[in-house]
């Protein structure tokens, strides 16, 4: 009988191994006690015993100690409770669930500047078309997070993380992408983790000042990050088929790494250089188009890329402001990739129920329901609600994002929190968008491609009720 | 005296029940394989003293030894790794697409949305303690200054509150339920 599962498959070998290793030599291994021996030491003397207990317990600690030194000198790291996601995943909300067979470990492994464990990166794809990349520590074949500073109370140990710990997806076609320390994830066109043939995104994300522990700790009081002499700072991304390596800079030196070919994946760790201890983070420069990034900030100094057969380079120098040397500029990508054809006011437009919470005099927020006009099957398409902001742009500019799928003519339901919140107005105009891309996006005239306006709506303060504003915890 | 032959293929039986097992009651199939593997080096240990009359016997034994396994990590939150490592056996690593799989095999969907319905048939007293103590991990010395009640209390809470889930996902057969 095959076990449908490889895990168990492997298991069985071990066993196989081990089994027949003793079968054939039963008495090769010491701590194995077989039924015989067992009922010998029963028969012993209580003064016998208690020798024994003694040597037994010297000889587990001195056991404990040397098991201590080896592991401490091989490197390996004892594994700990799986991280879990912090929110339970549907296949139809956020970003989904890791679509089976599409996540992949990537054999990429970078050294950790402090020693340690080397970091990994997995790519994985998701039941919402999105692609979502997951970086950590790596310990036998499996990527996680190690038990230190602070995260896992200190237990010192290695945490895997599953493709399903993915970051948390606000949704919404708008939305483009969300990076996080534990990860990022875009909107994808095509397979990245099958044979990495289609591509259609990049995702590119830098953190600098990070703690060692490359985890993102979840425990209370935790100290997010290290001490500063083990700050580092990480850059990752996916670039692509066409990405063939990237240049980055460390210290007045310039380094320049070959991407993992099919999906241009890049991972930089190095001490951190600027002393900062935020932890800030960003989006990195880097796209999927050649002739474009990388841009004005960052690590990456020189993407390279294939195009038509040949080597093109382009970058950009962030200390200087200036292009650096490039020998074969990559041609400039059409700036306007997408239809600028403007979707006139049609059958989709809707005019929403508004109804107001309100609590003790104070309107809480405004709950808008419609039904849908197009149907939401995946992060590539959603809907949105805009407040406008207060005059001046000074605050005021509310919103709330569909991130799950709906049908076509179901119920769309967006709250605005605390609506009148801000700059003593009582009548509050909103819009509601319908977004998504691809080259076939709709627009409305004065928004980018890709932004529909399907309603336009005015929330009025009733007379005798009053505004409400959030409470500050602190 | 079992037949030291018959233990692989009494793995090879056995192995995804055990498996399905776990991974019902841990919510994870990366610490359910842990489990099953070291389920399945300590019954290699105890290989020599099993009768081998009957299977059902023969598994109601294989299954006492996982769920002490269960109960140790329930206990320790960690695995139990002690005849693995004494035998020399590397645990494999689980295969992203098995994951999937496995847990798609063990319905942990239902499973989840199973502790969701009991959680949230539980008072807010208790809700609040659970979430603190099982989600959030906070000591009960926390849970306890968070309610604002003693740490005896804060136990107490948290122990009625499990045992009242525990009761009813096991009528639910989610707990004590598809062995098999």
């Amino acid at each position: 009988m095959s076990h449908r599962f490889r895990a168990l498959q492997e298991l069985e070998a071990e066993l196989v191994r081990v089994t027949s290793a003793e079968r054939a030599e039963p008495g090769r291994r010491g701590p194995l006690r077989r039924p015989g021996a067992e009922r010998q030491t029963r028969r012993l003397s209580g003064t016998t015993r208690t020798r024994r207990l003694a040597a037994v317990l010297c000889g587990a600690a001195l056991l404990l100690v040397t098991s201590t030194i080896a592991l401490a000198a091989t490197g390996v790291i004892l594994t700990g409770a799986s991280v879990h996601p912090a929110r339970k995943l549907t296949p139809y909300a956020g970003a989904g669930l890791p679509l089976r067979g599409h996540s992949k470990l990537l054999s990429l492994r970078v050294p950790d500047p402090y020693g340690g464990l080397p970091w990994g990166m997995r790519v994985v794809q998701t039941t919402r078309g999105l692609v979502c990349v997951q970086i950590g520590r790596v310990q036998n074949g499996r990527l996680g997070e190690l038990g230190i500073d602070g995260a896992y109370n200190d237990d010192g140990r290695f945490h895997p993380v599953g493709p399903g710990v993915l970051p948390a997806y606000a949704g919404g076609a708008s939305e483009g992408g969300v990076t996080s320390e534990r990860g990022s994830c875009v909107l994808a066109d095509g397979d990245v983790t099958g044979n990495g043939e289609a591509w259609g995104s990049a995702v590119a994300a830098e953190f600098t000042g990070v703690s060692e522990n490359a985890a993102f700790a979840r425990t209370r009081g935790a100290r997010t990050q290290g001490p500063p002499a083990s700050l580092r700072d990480i850059a990752y991304g996916i670039l692509g088929p066409h990405a063939v390596s990237v240049s980055y800079r460390e210290g007045s030196a310039t380094r320049t790494e070959p991407v993992v070919a099919g999906v241009g994946a890049y991972l930089i760790v190095k001490k951190a250089q600027s002393g900062a201890t935020g932890g800030g983070q960003g989006e990195a420069p880097g796209t999927d188009t050649p002739g474009e990034g990388p841009g004005t900030s960052g690590v990456l100094s020189v993407i390279s890329y294939e195009h038509d057969g040949t080597v093109c380079e382009n970058g950009y120098n962030a200390q200087t402001g200036g292009h650096v040397a490039i020998r074969h500029a990559c041609p400039a990508p059409n700036p306007y990739p997408r239809s600028l054809r403007v979707t006139p006011r049609g059958g989709f437009y809707r005019h929403p129920a508004v109804a107001l919470r309100v609590e003790h005099g104070r309107a809480l927020a405004a709950e808008l329901t419609f039904p849908a006009p197009f149907a939401v099957t995946s992060a590539a398409e959603g809907y949105a609600l805009e407040a406008a902001a207060c005059p001046g742009g000074h605050g005021g500019g509310g919103l709330d994002v569909l991130d799950r799928d709906v049908a076509k003519g179901a119920t769309v339901r967006l709250t605005l929190a605390y609506p009148f919140a801000h700059c003593n107005r009582r009548s509050l105009p909103v819009e509601v968008i319908y977004d998504s891309s691809g080259p076939d996006a709709k627009r409305s005239y004065g928004r980018t491609p890709g932004e529909l306006v399907i309603a336009n709506v005015t929330i009025a303060l009733p007379h005798g009720v009053r505004a409400a504003a959030p409470v500050s915890r602190r | 005296m079992a037949d030291p032959e018959a233990f692989v293929p009494f793995y090879r039986q056995e192995a995804e029940s055990v498996l399905l097992f776990l991974t019902r009651r841990t919510l994870d199939g990366e610490v359910a394989l842990d489990l099953t593997a070291e389920t399945f080096a300590q019954a290699w240990r105890g290989w020599p003293g099993v009768r081998q009359d009957s299977r059902e016997e023969m598994r109601a034994w294989l299954f006492t030894i996982a769920r002490r396994q269960l109960g140790h990590y329930l206990r320790r939150g960690e695995a139990q790794r002690t005849a693995v490592r004494r035998l020399g056996i590397r645990t494999p690593s689980m295969h992203e697409d098995d994951l999937a799989a496995i847990e798609e095999a063990a319905g942990l969907l239902e499973v989840r949305l199973g502790l969701r319905h009991e959680l949230e048939q539980l008072s807010a007293r208790e809700r609040d303690a659970v979430r603190m103590r099982v989600i959030e991990e906070m000591p009960y010395d926390e849970v306890a200054r968070r309610l604002d009640v003693s740490e005896q209390a804060a136990r107490a809470r948290v122990s009625r509150a499990l045992r009242t889930m525990q009761r009813s996902l096991a009528a639910r057969t989610l707990i004590d339920g598809g062995v098999s």
